[in-house]
């Protein structure tokens, strides 16, 4: 039971649930016209997007209200609609503050535990990929790039939803587009890492680059611990370190100015790939920033 | 093939729009709705592929070579996350609208070759417009830009997309 509170979809259903118990009732009761346009509202209102109780329900009510005004301004006397509307407005009422105070949405809970699972598939995604650009294995990044599309798509999208909490909105949008940034940089890296590159350009960045893949498991296990609200036992290690030896081995082999002469397309697309990984360290930085 | 041009068409309304950089939030939004469609339709053409094994092996290239060429476009809208400023999208606007008119052109043209099998002209107007948006990138962006080396990816991107295009067309 205690589980299943902990998860919105349960939580939501009793709310509603709770309001209905309240709002059956009070038809019996109080309403007006006892044609269950209480308990229609109550529901109505309480149909929203996680972490947009308030707003979305006062919209919705406004809805309802300009239906019911409408409505029986044409189709009936004029004394039902003040009753309609004693019923609607109590109504509402009812779910509105429901919505808020019985079980309220854990947009905290629900985002972190929303993340964690697209981090973790990241971890796997980038290992893959450097096996890819360093062994040729193609199916192990399509394997894992699978997962990755899978978990992008469940990510929170409703903090983008009109009415989403405002004190809250600015750093969960801001956390919602890096960790979709890094899943983009990560396939950008993959169409990088299809191209065969000579064993002898590889050789020179190998070493650093295995090592940045383990800096990015440690970095991201970090993130995640942070996101459990369990303790760091070490600081968070980052991999400026092993990027900057890979962009000084690479520098010693790249011909001089890169961006006018006709170069090879290897010293490109390598260029780019190790560009790429300087914008995964990026985005992962500010995803710490914007956790702190 | 649809899902991928529309994706591009939202990509390409962050450099052709001004208020990309106020708005960035309402932007993020749209992208995520059309980076969803796109990896909805991957999943399901995915097991598809998986359902009739028989005879599928054409049908196996295809999809490779689509999903190689959604990379190329996620690889080539790196631009945005690298471009802080929009003075720089202005210097080359038209080339960036041509670009992306030739560009959603084409993947239509890859659409309708792969769903009715129909003879489809070759894009040979993209390769146009990759190599005027090359000649103002050799002419203005390497001076203007702090980091002209992003511009270089983009067009070897550009490049990548039309080879990619150019394959899956007859």
């Amino acid at each position: 039971m205690k589980k299943l509170i902990k998860v919105n979809a349960a939580r939501h259903s009793i709310r509603i649930l709770c309001a209905l118990g309240i709002a059956l009732p009070l038809t019996y009761y109080v309403s007006a016209t006892k044609q269950g346009w209480l308990p229609f509202a109550t529901i109505i209102v309480m149909f929203t997007a996680t972490g947009s109780a308030l707003y979305q329900g006062l919209l919705r009510f406004f809805l309802i209200t300009v239906i019911v005004v409408i409505g029986s301004l044409i189709f009936s006397p004029t004394y039902l609609l003040y009753m309609r509307m004693y019923d609607v407005v109590l109504g509402a009422l009812v779910g509105i503050l429901a919505n808020i105070v019985i079980l309220p949405d854990r947009v905290d809970f629900e985002c972190r535990t929303a993340f964690i699972p697209i981090l973790q598939s990241y971890v796997s995604y980038f290992s893959a990929l450097v096996a890819l650009l360093l062994q040729r294995d193609l199916l192990g990044a399509e394997r894992e790039k699978i997962n990755v599309e899978k978990k992008l798509q469940q990510l929170p999208e409703w903090v983008y939803e009109v009415g989403f909490d405002v004190t809250l909105q600015k750093g969960y949008r801001y956390f919602f587009m890096k960790v979709g940034q890094i899943g983009e940089v990560l396939f950008a890296m993959h169409h990088l890492a299809r191209y065969p590159f000579s064993d002898e350009l590889l050789n020179t960045i190998r070493e650093p680059l295995l090592q940045c893949v383990i800096r990015v498991e440690q970095f991201i296990v970090a993130l995640i611990r942070v996101l459990e609200l369990k303790k760091l036992t070490e600081g968070i290690v980052d991999f400026g370190a092993e990027l900057m030896e890979i962009e000084e081995k690479f520098k010693v082999i790249v011909p001089p100015a890169l961006e006018v002469a006709e170069v090879a397309k290897d010293y490109v697309y390598l260029t780019e790939f190790i560009y790429d990984l300087r914008d995964l360290r990026s985005s992962l930085l500010r995803l710490t920033e914007a956790l702190r | 093939m649809r899902a991928l041009a529309q994706l591009q068409h939202a990509y390409f309304a962050c450099y052709l729009k001004r208020d990309y950089l106020s708005k960035q939030p309402g932007y993020e939004k749209i992208l995520y709705q059309k980076r969803s469609l796109l990896l909805g339709k991957v999943a399901h053409a995915r097991s598809l592929l998986k359902k009739n094994k028989k005879g599928t092996t054409k049908w196996a290239i295809v999809f490779f070579k689509i999903e190689h060429l959604s990379e190329i476009i996620f690889s080539l809208n790196q631009l945005r996350f690298r471009v802080s400023g929009y003075a720089i999208f202005e210097i080359c606007i038209a080339e960036m609208q041509a670009l992306e008119k030739t560009s959603m052109a084409a993947l239509k043209n890859v659409a309708q070759f792969i769903l009715w099998n129909k003879r489809a002209a070759s894009p040979v107007e993209l390769l146009d417009k990759i190599h005027a948006f090359e000649a103002i990138s050799h002419r203005t962006l390497q001076i203007a830009s702090p980091e002209p080396i992003i511009f270089l990816f983009f067009i070897q991107d550009l490049y990548a997309l039309y080879d990619e295009i150019n394959e899956l067309l007859p």
